[in-house]
Order: structure tokens, then sequence, then C-alpha cells
């Protein structure tokens, strides 16, 4: 219950102003090629693991379907595009990352695909505080031209300690027993989704979204595409 | 503001605190909707039961996606909605791997009459569920031209995904790989 409260509030803090002096731009602003070229239809890859954790990409691909679907665009089943993609030896998007990808467009229909990159999915473990981290960075390229068209990354941090302090050392000892606990229970999956959700709020809609179109001047966050 | 608040907001677990932040997140998720976003489609279950077969992939958790996307239909049918993409093609090819052909064919035609943009893949899968009916155990091949991967030493390219030949549903799919 706690890491949920506190998931709700920094994704509540991001949102409502956490990053008030961020720069804002519109959508049309920072994504143009989007509604150039208005793509319809989504394959998304496996996603790319720059994480520590081994079964994260196992996870976190249970994540982003259902998110993107709400964005608007056709998106073709993740588990049906990855499983014949596996079949052909693709298992992880870094693998098409650099090549060209229009035969992905003969091949699927797919107008553009997602790349997803894992950057952490971790937990940090101090005394009586411990930490849980997802942060993924999504990428949209056309598979017509290749270029990116649009990319945004969200992050999630969790406070995992108990604050039910008891005082003194035994309420320490205890706190300890339950970081330690929360941590070995931590569940990243909701918040990979909070993190999707953050991510694909700066994606302008696809054709099946009442907004789609209508989205230009929408402001988002402009991030810095430094932290690659 | 309340930036540095949030250690203490969190220590009163108030359940009440944790619905208004959500809310307004999800206002804040949602601006300049006329209607919350989510009444779009109805996901339902769909991204749960499909972490549950990523954490045990036993028939039995398999089995409780297939429904969740079963009753997925059928709300969104019963709520006018439009069934989300994929649903339709996902039960389709979980039927194509099971052997049940005629089901994974009527799925495949749906997920393709509601989604145009689904052409070129469904009618790809179309063929390999003819194939898989059609010649028995052979190996569905609608692309001819399976000679690709060989060539290369082994050496994956996009090219190769598209030209070798399309992947051979389980079950029916020993002599693939």
């Amino acid at each position: 219950m706690n890491r949920m409260i506190a998931a709700t509030l920094l994704l509540a803090l991001a949102l409502l102003g956490g990053c008030a002096h961020t720069a804002q731009s519109t959508k049309a602003e920072l994504f143009p090629l989007m509604y150039e070229q208005k793509p319809r239809s989504i394959v998304v890859l496996p996603p790319i693991n720059e994480s520590t954790a081994a079964d994260a990409p196992t996870y976190y691909s249970t994540t982003i379907q259902e998110p993107l679907v709400y964005t608007g665009y056709y998106v073709l089943p993740y588990e049906v595009s990855s499983d014949i993609l596996a079949h052909e030896g693709i298992t992880d998007g870094h693998q098409l990352y650099d090549l060209p990808l229009n035969t992905l467009k003969e091949y699927f229909g797919a107008d553009a695909v997602l790349f997803t990159r894992i950057k952490k999915w971790d937990t940090s473990y101090a005394v009586v505080a411990s930490h849980l981290t997802v942060a993924v960075e999504c990428e949209l390229k056309s598979t017509t031209t290749g270029e990116k068209m649009w990319n945004y990354s969200g992050t999630v941090v969790v406070d995992l300690t108990n604050h039910n302090t008891g005082g003194g050392l035994a309420g320490l000892l205890v706190q300890v027993v339950v970081t330690a606990m929360n941590t070995a229970m931590a569940d990243y999956v909701p918040y990979a989704m909070q993190a999707n959700a953050i991510a694909l709020n700066a994606m302008p809609y696809g054709p099946y979204h009442p907004q789609h179109e209508k989205d230009t001047e929408h402001k988002v966050f402009v991030q810095k595409t430094a932290d690659k | 503001m309340m930036t540095h608040q949030t250690t203490l907001a969190m220590a009163s677990p108030l359940r009440a605190v944790q619905l208004a932040l959500l809310a307004a997140a999800l206002c804040v998720l949602c601006t300049g909707c006329a209607r919350p976003a989510n009444s779009m489609y109805c996901m339902d279950n769909y991204s749960s039961t499909l972490y549950a077969c990523r954490k045990n992939p036993a028939q039995e958790q398999q089995d409780k996606h297939v429904k969740a996307m079963q009753d997925i239909v059928a709300k969104s049918e019963q709520r006018n909605l439009r069934v989300p993409p994929g649903i339709f093609a996902e039960l389709g090819y979980i039927h194509l791997k099971a052997g049940q052909t005629a089901d994974a064919r009527k799925y495949f035609e749906a997920e393709n009459r509601l989604y145009p943009e689904s052409k070129v893949f469904t009618t790809r899968l179309l063929a390999w569920a003819d194939a898989s009916s059609g010649t028995g155990g052979d190996k569905p091949a609608p692309d001819d031209t399976a000679a690709g991967a060989d060539d290369k030493g082994g050496v994956i390219t996009p090219a190769d995904a598209v030209n070798d030949a399309p992947v051979l549903p389980a079950g029916e799919g020993a002599a693939h790989e």
C-alpha cells in the first residue's frame, strides 16, 4: 500500500509541476514527423535491456500493449509479432535498431516500429531505506523512411521503506527487516506501467483516438536527449 | 510546494489521499479529452493475465489469458465499443498453434475486417491457417524464398526475417529450427 501511495505521489508530482523549471513545448513542435507522416499502425519490438536485471524484458514486455493501444494506433499484438520475430532469431530490438526497417513494413504492414529501452529496473539498498526505480525510453521510427518520429522516456522511483517507525533500536531493527522484505517482494510491473504512461502521454494520438490530429498544441515537457 | 513532503504523506497511508492524487494524475493524463481515454476500449484483465503467463507459463495461465481476451470481446460488444487492436489476432494465433484452424481463421478475419491497417499481417496469418489446415504437417510457406538466411552464415537481417519461411505455429513446429 505504501509503495502504491509513494508511486502515485511521484507520478502526480512529476505531472503536476514537479518539473516546473523544465521547458514545455507542443507536440507538433517536438514531433512534427508524426503529423507529417501520419502513421496508423505500430509493431513493437522486443525491449532493449540496458538495466542490470536479466528478466526485465520478459516482464516489461507485458506492460506495453495495453497503454499503446489506448494512444489510438493499430498496434500489432506483441504476443504474436514477437513470437514470429523470435522464430526468425530476433529477440532483442537492438538487433534491428540500426538496420533499414522497410522489411517490417512489408512483413507486418506496420507504418512505425516502437523500440523500447529499459534503462533502469532495479532496487537500490541502504540501511533503512531502499528505492525501486523503473526507467524506460520509447522511440518510434518510421518503417518508410527509417526516421525517428517520436521518443520520450518515463521514470518512476518508489520509496520501499516502511515508515511505521516503532522508535528506539528495536524499531530500527524492525524497519530494516521490513525494508528487506519489501525489497524482496518488490513487483516492478505496476511501476513499469506508470513509466509507460508517462512516456506515452507525450505521444501524438493515433487515428482511433478522439483527439487524433487535435492535439498539436498539447504541451509536453521537453526532455534532455543527452541522457541516453 | 509539496516536493519534500512526499515522505510525510506516505507515512499516513490515507486511501483518500491516494485516490485524489491518482484522480489528479489521470486528469492530467487526459487533458483535453472530452471523455476519459479508457472509454475508448475495454482491455479488462489483459495485462494481468499476460503477466501471469510470464510468471508461470503453465497451460492453466494461458487458458485464463484466452478467457480474458474472450471476455474483452464480449464486454466490448455489450458496451458498443470497438474490440481493441490485436485481440482477435492474438486469439486466432493461439487457436492456430493449437491446431484449431477453423477458429483461427474466424479470428483473423474479424481482425482484418475491424482494422484495415492489419491487412498485410492478417493476410499472412490467414495464409498460414490455410496452409496448416490444407496440407497437414507441411510447413506453411506463403513466401517461397526461404534460402536467404543460410547464405549469410547465420547473420540475421530483417530481410531474412521476411524472406525466410514464415514461422510455423508451435504444435506443428518440430520441423522448424
